[in-house]
């Protein structure tokens, strides 16, 4: 369809804004990534944790206020020009939390389990985004919850936490074993091959 | 070799290799200096070299061992944990249902014997 001439393609006097993703900073909180990055920064802005987390600033606002999902620790606003400010080293351990859940993201408990046996041993020391309920108790992976509060914990330190239930935590358990076993038999095979060289 | 914990064990180290097969790790201290010297040598976790063609099984033994010392303690972590999970679960069981914050209901009052 042909435009008409007369007609401006913006409305007039404002000048067209480039268009920006809800997650990208803005100079002032680039500076602030970059600061946090060096150790030079304690706390970041809801800009520099939404922008880590992939999430916007209103979603990160909804799950603190909701207390539902990952929320790195942070302080609440004393004046309206603070606004609530995030550890930075908390939002460094979400953000993986969450990229690493979005990774291995599937429909159900036991697919989810596959994919982190397959990803070796590192996946026992790396940080994954867990439930609690009300009295504090672990209930499984955030992504199966997500009325709930939740934390970063690598697995090791998930299943060194108090559960709602031993039958609750056992999936995961069973999981860190066969991640351990998997790990032996690959270096216990490997022996295998070298036990002809000359000692 | 020691291997404090699994962050250790999974850590990528530099590996000195002769003749294309592995014969330890190479020594920190002289990692910028073998990255220069030493052009075979290979970057890889400890499981990883594990995997890798060595020189001798006594080169190799002391590293697999260390390996799976830190094992057998996750092993053994987990076994405790699990463990303290099921007395979690005994004591709440013993203590009724009320302390887990449910509302208690009198024996028999659900099957019409309640007036």
């Amino acid at each position: 369809m042909k435009q008409d001439p007369d007609i401006l393609p913006v409305r007039p006097g404002r000048t067209p804004r480039e268009a920006r993703t809800p997650t990208e900073l803005t100079p002032a909180e680039e500076n602030e990534l970059a600061a946090a990055k060096q150790g030079k920064r304690e706390w970041v802005g809801p800009g520099v944790t939404a922008y880590m987390l992939g999430i916007t600033k209103e979603t990160l606002k909804k799950r603190r206020q909701r207390r539902d999902g990952l929320v790195p620790e942070h302080r609440e606003a004393t004046s309206n020009r603070g606004g609530t400010k995030y550890r930075w080293s908390s939002v460094a351990r979400c953000a993986g939390a969450e990229r690493l859940q979005n990774d291995v993201l599937a429909q159900r408990l036991e697919d989810v389990v596959a994919l982190l046996v397959k990803k070796g041993i590192a996946v026992l020391g790396a940080d994954l985004p867990w439930a609690f309920d009300a009295r504090g108790r672990l209930v499984g992976l955030a992504v199966f919850h997500p009325g709930l509060l939740a934390a970063p914990l690598s697995v090791l330190e998930a299943l060194e936490e108090p559960w709602v239930s031993e039958l609750i935590r056992a999936p995961y358990h069973a999981m860190a074993i066969e991640v351990l076993e998997k790990s032996k038999a690959i270096v216990l095979t490997s022996r295998e091959k070298w036990l002809d060289y000359p000692t | 070799m020691q291997v404090d914990d699994l962050t250790d064990a999974v850590r990528v180290r530099r590996w000195a290799r002769v003749g294309g097969k592995l014969v330890g790790e190479a020594p920190s201290t002289e990692l910028s200096a073998a990255n220069e010297a030493t052009s075979d040598a290979v970057e890889a976790t400890l499981e990883e070299a594990l995997a890798l063609p060595w020189v001798s099984a006594a080169a190799r033994e002391p590293h697999l061992q260390a390996f799976l010392s830190v094992l057998r303690r996750i092993e053994t972590a987990l076994e405790a944990a699990r463990t303290r999970q099921r007395a979690l679960d005994l004591d709440e069981r013993l203590a009724g249902p009320s302390e887990q914050g449910r509302v208690g209901s009198r024996p028999f009052a659900r099957d019409g014997r309640d007036p």
